[in-house]
């Protein structure tokens, strides 16, 4: 593809799901933007498991979407079995998830990328950043075939690329996913900057041919009846509901991997990558959990009519033929056949506590990172990453402040705040018990919480935002009828059962703070304009009226984390000075360098006495510098 | 200290033990809101005047608190910043208490941590800056005395208690959030009822931990223990010899002791107050009179009584006396050969005979109060106090939730608001922690 320019506002470095969002965000807030990728139809492949969503995964493509991202329309388009998780908790944990085409969904992301005005796609392997002002400013970006380009902000999202190394048994070489070859060159020039790099691990299962599989011992595992959408764009949603198969493992197959150990590189030493403890390798999981006689293995379609499997739960760097041989054990896996063994890869990251909120570099300015390469794993992680990248690359061109989500407003408050405050030492992945406010942070409130500011920063279309505004107004004018209706109690006794009988007439609210009360139970008892809302914003308010006082308990809680967890710290303090601030904390906060006391704060190792001596001292400082 | 937190809190701000005035002071929100409830007074509470009147409550006996100043200083106008509240009150270290402990009952005030008034001043700006390394050293030195405090057996065993019950709460917590963030696997998830039990056993401990509080409070400030009996029962002797110096003024006329006079011995490692108190008996005198109610106010006040009979007196046993551990003690046993049979210890000061039983029967009554504590543990500290109230109350919530049969995920949210309550003791427990618990307990992994 032909480059029309030397030089751009904003350059994203990677195709993956978290350059495709940054290029696509820089691009529709109006600024020249650059995508390099090895290759333009490598765009959003999805380099492990079929799938988009799950546990609180689902929470952050539902906030991609109201902030104005692509990955929910993509996966709407694309999906081919939805099914909503946790479904028989209470909502605030429910998570959609979606099994994906994934060369539908790779070449939807083509589509987008390549349509997109103000986008430009070069194909190539970018070397090595080039900066000025000893190392302290960006400037462009170097490219294997010696083209340069300039920029003002470049955002780095190399994935597992950076010096890549795929372990298989005893084998290892080079690559950034197999088939594809590994990226040499930035982390040198980084680290040539004065970043800290360091080595994690991750690992995929073997494919196999779905013709080789005996389906009639397994479990059939199909989606939902009647799947919701992830976007709240999509119209007239009917997907494909495609099955997914569910098999187990045995004492035999266990024995066969335990037989292999000797030559499995991550027990022999081989990787020195630490790899992710909820997303351990087969031989992992048999090891360290010997008592466990049975492990479930899920298999799942990569694409329509594929003659392709992938086998969830079967992740693993052991030789092919321990693999095979294991697997081979497994019910209605007798005779099965490899398009390939699964692998492990090693990979360069650079620990992300390097970076702003707004996910730039401290080091360096106009230089931003996104995704795996900040030790995180996932899709959804690496896309709100970009998108956040791209949005706040933008804004530091034009000198608007900076778009940072609170932990209280979004799960990707939480994985930006989490990513930059700690020492992240296998890879990052979001769950729902991270997010002290989940209660607040529903997957069908994202909208309500933040397709507002997707529009004001100019992201979120017009029409959505209108339409989520209408909602909310429908909203708050249902809770208000809620909790001023009052019921008479013969009434409520033959609508709801419950162990005691109700004396006295009841708000409607209250009849459905009742344990065991939906509001399905009391709809014939509502007004037809009521009815008539759509399914999902009845439960919506429904939920919102049954939990008050729980959702009431979490906003007093975030009220009374004020005004000081904003306050800024400017980024000459020299902590190791602070005698008075505790050994252990003074080397946090050297290594971190927060930016605001609320970061500071959730450092660990950092006490609220050393918090409150760190005020104190950089009050003092602040008035010293003033003077 | 919490510095992000916009809580009201309550102290007492004059030194500990200083006599005659006393100021409790209340910042924060809830302050103004939380003093009209306690205080009457013919006139309005006016910003910066202080108002005189007299506290009101169920718990306050009536007149305990007739006479107080009660000043409100509207924030930002405050040293703190914020609404803030003094009330001045007559009276000890009894006093400055109790009307601690109401104010801690009012709903959303929680006891200030070591140091807060002092940082919540110097973020407001009252503190001038060049007063802050002076700030820095105070929250400095608080934290290094608690340190070492730490290391005292009382303050040690209750941080092992405590860490104890956090450990069973997080594992509690663990349960629930493996559910939720893993449900999609193969674990084996126990229903959230099963953590009734040991929850309910938690809420047991912390019930049993609370009951010790009053004798925490009597370990921290020494065991009272007044000499009581008719007039010239040989109280004054007994008094002398205990102390083992000539303390009070021994005659052989009755009605001798007047006002009391305390003094401390160390009894098993504890300080003991034993008092000396005025004879009970009807009297004209009005000066004899007077150390008669005082002598009853003694009785009332006391943790264990030492009632001294004699041969030559009649002992007459006041109703005050019903509710209070005694050791009946006979005097003059050199005067008499044939004793009542119903008494616990049979002595004479004037040779010294049975004094050695007494002292060890007293040892005795002392350990047993120890060993009511929770295995090793009193609460002694308002402080402390506070947080178990709020900790009982949030694992009756959780429990009602379970009841309720609320989603996991709120059942979760309950448990860990009890869990950042006993924070305020052991330290926070955070997200990675419970992840932690996940990763090493359950199998987990696609
Ligand atoms: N023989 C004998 N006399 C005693 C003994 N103990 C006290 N006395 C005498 O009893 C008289 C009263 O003793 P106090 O100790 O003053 O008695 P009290 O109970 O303090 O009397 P009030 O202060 O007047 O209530 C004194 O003369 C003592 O010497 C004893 O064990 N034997
Ligand atoms: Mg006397």
């Amino acid at each position: 593809m032909n480059v029309s320019r030397e030089s751009f506002d904003v350059i994203v470095v990677g195709g993956g799901h978290a350059g495709i969002e940054a290029a696509l965000a820089a691009s529709r807030l109006g600024k020249s933007t650059l995508l390099i990728t090895m290759e333009t139809k490598a765009l959003g492949r999805a380099s492990c498991n079929p799938a988009i969503g799950g546990l609180a995964k689902g929470h952050l493509v539902r906030e991609i979407d109201a902030l104005g991202g692509e990955m929910a329309k993509a996966t709407d388009q694309t999906g081919i079995q939805f099914k909503m998780l946790n479904r028989s908790k209470g909502r605030a944990v429910w998570s959609p998830r979606a099994q994906i085409d994934k060369k539908a969904y790779s070449s939807y992301m083509v589509d987008v990328c390549t349509n997109q005005q103000g986008l430009e796609i070069y194909e190539g392997e970018a070397t090595s950043v080039i900066s000025s002002n000893e190392g302290t400013k960006i400037t462009g970006v170097m490219t294997r075939a010696g083209r340069a380009f300039g920029c003002e902000a470049l955002i780095l999202t190399n994935g597992t690329f950076l010096n890549g190394l795929i372990h298989i048994g005893n084998e290892s070489f080079s690559a950034g996913r197999i088939g594809e070859s590994a990226s040499v060159g930035i982390t040198e020039s980084l680290v040539a900057l004065g970043f800290e790099t360091g080595r994690l691990k991750t690992g995929t299962p073997p494919r196999i041919k779905r013709d080789s599989v005996d389906f009639s011992k397994t479990t059939i595992q199909a989606g939902d009846q009647q799947p919701e959408p992830f976007s709240f764009s999509t119209r007239d949603f009917d997907p494909p509901n495609e099955y997914c198969y569910i098999t187990n493992t045995n004492e035999k197959t266990h024995a066969i991997i335990n037989g292999g150990l000797e030559f499995s590189p991550l027990f022999t030493g081989v990787i020195q990558g630490v790899g992710p403890r909820y997303c351990p390798s087969i031989e992992d999981k048999v090891v360290r959990f010997a008592e466990k006689t049975s492990h479930q293995l899920f298999l799942e379609p990569e694409w329509t009519d594929a003659n392709q499997l992938y086998v969830n739960g079967f992740s693993s760097s052991l030789p092919e033929e321990v693999q095979l041989n294991s697997l081979r054990s497994v019910p209605g896996l007798e005779k099965v056949e490899f398009i390939r063994p699964g692998y492990a890869i090693e990979y360069d990251f650079f620990p992300p506590s390097q970076l702003k909120a707004t996910m730039e570099t401290k080091r360096v300015k106009g230089l931003f990172f996104a995704g795996q390469i900040n030790g995180t794993s996932g899709y959804e992680e690496a896309a709100s990453q970009g998108l956040i990248a791209g949005i706040n690359a933008c804004r530091s061109i034009g000198g608007s402040d900076p778009f940072v989500l609170e932990r209280s407003e979004a799960y990707i408050g939480v994985l930006i705040d989490d990513l930059i405050t700690k020492d992240t030492d296998e890879p990052y992945r979001m769950f729902t018990s991270r997010a002290e406010h989940r209660l607040l942070l529903r997957y069908d409130n994202a909208h309500f919480r933040l397709a507002e500011k997707g529009y004001r920063l100019g992201l979120t279309e017009k029409a959505l935002y209108e339409d989520v505004e209408n909602q909310k107004r429908l909203a708050s004018k249902t809770e208000t009828y809620f909790n001023s209706t009052y019921i008479k109690p013969e009434i409520i006794n033959g609508l709801v059962e419950t162990q005691t009988t109700v004396k006295e007439s009841q708000t409607l609210a209250n009849i459905l703070k009742r344990p065991g009360v939906t509001v399905a139970d009391i709809q014939s008892i509502l007004p037809n304009w009521v009815n008539d809302l759509s399914p999902a914003l009845l439960t919506l308010i429904a939920t919102n009226t049954k939990y008050s006082g729980y959702i009431e308990r979490e906003r007093q809680q975030v009220e009374r984390l004020s005004k000081h967890q904003t306050m800024s710290i400017p980024d000459t303090v020299d902590y190791l000075s602070m005698q008075a601030v505790s050994f252990e904390a003074r080397q946090k906060l050297d290594k971190i360098r927060p930016e605001t006391i609320g970061q500071a704060s959730r450092i660990s190792g950092v006490t609220p006495a050393d918090v409150s001596l760190l005020i104190i001292l950089i009050k003092k400082i602040v008035s010293r510098e003033t003077r | 200290m919490l510095p992000f937190d916009e809580d009201t809190i309550v102290a007492i701000s004059t030194p500990p033990g200083i006599g005659g005035l006393a100021v409790v002071r209340i910042s924060g929100p809830l302050a103004l809101d939380t003093i009209s409830q306690y205080f009457t007074s013919p006139q309005e509470l006016t910003p910066r005047y202080a108002t005189y009147g007299k506290l009101k409550h169920a718990d306050l006996s009536e007149g305990e608190f007739d006479d107080c100043i009660v000043t409100f200083f509207k924030g930002p106008h405050s040293v703190t910043g914020e609404d803030l509240v003094e009330i001045s009150i007559h009276g000890g270290a009894y006093l400055q208490q109790k009307l601690l402990e109401v104010l801690l009952r009012a709903p959303g005030l929680r006891a200030a941590s070591a140091g807060e008034f002092t940082f919540r001043s110097f973020l407001s700006g009252r503190i001038d800056l060049s007063r802050a390394e002076a700030v820095a050293d105070l929250i400095h030195a608080k934290d290094k005395a608690a340190h070492k405090n730490a290391r005292n057996q009382f303050l040690g065993n209750l941080r092992l208690l405590v860490d104890s019950m956090s450990d069973k709460l997080i594992h509690s917590l663990t349960v629930l959030e493996a559910e939720l963030d893993f449900s999609d696997q193969e674990i084996d998830f126990s229903p959230p009822q099963a953590l009734i039990d040991p929850l309910s056993e938690i809420k047991t401990t912390a019930e049993a931990l609370l009951d010790t509080y009053f004798y925490g409070r009597r370990l921290e400030e020494g065991i009272r223990v007044p000499l009581v009996g008719a007039p010239n029962s040989g109280k004054s002797s007994l008094f002398n010899l205990l102390l083992g110096e000539e303390r009070a003024i021994v005659t052989a006329q009755a009605g001798t002791t007047r006002d009391t006079i305390e003094k401390a011995i160390v009894v098993a490692g504890h300080s003991i107050i034993l008092v000396d108190t005025a004879g009970l008996r009807e009297t004209q005198s009005e000066a004899e009179l007077s150390g008669v109610d005082r002598s009853l106010d003694e009785i009332d006040n006391a943790d264990l009584v030492i009632l001294v009979h004699a041969p030559d007196t009649e002992t007459s046993i006041p109703d005050e006396l019903i509710h209070t551990p005694q050791i009946a003690v006979f005097n003059k046993i050199d005067l008499v050969s044939d004793h009542p049979r119903d008494m616990d210890i049979y002595l004479s000061c004037a040779t010294g005979e049975g004094l050695d039983l007494l002292k060890k029967s007293l040892y005795t009554q002392v350990v047993n109060m120890i060993n009511e504590g929770v295995g090793g543990v009193v609460l002694n500290s308002e402080r402390h106090r506070d947080v178990f109230v709020r900790f009982r109350g949030q694992i009756a919530t959780c429990l009602d939730s379970i009841r309720g049969e609320l989603g996991p995920e709120y059942i979760a949210s309950d448990l860990r608001l009890a869990l950042d309550i006993l924070g305020e003791i052991t330290g926070k427990t955070t997200p990675d922690d419970i992840l932690n618990q996940i990763f090493s307990g359950f199998c987990v992994g696609k």
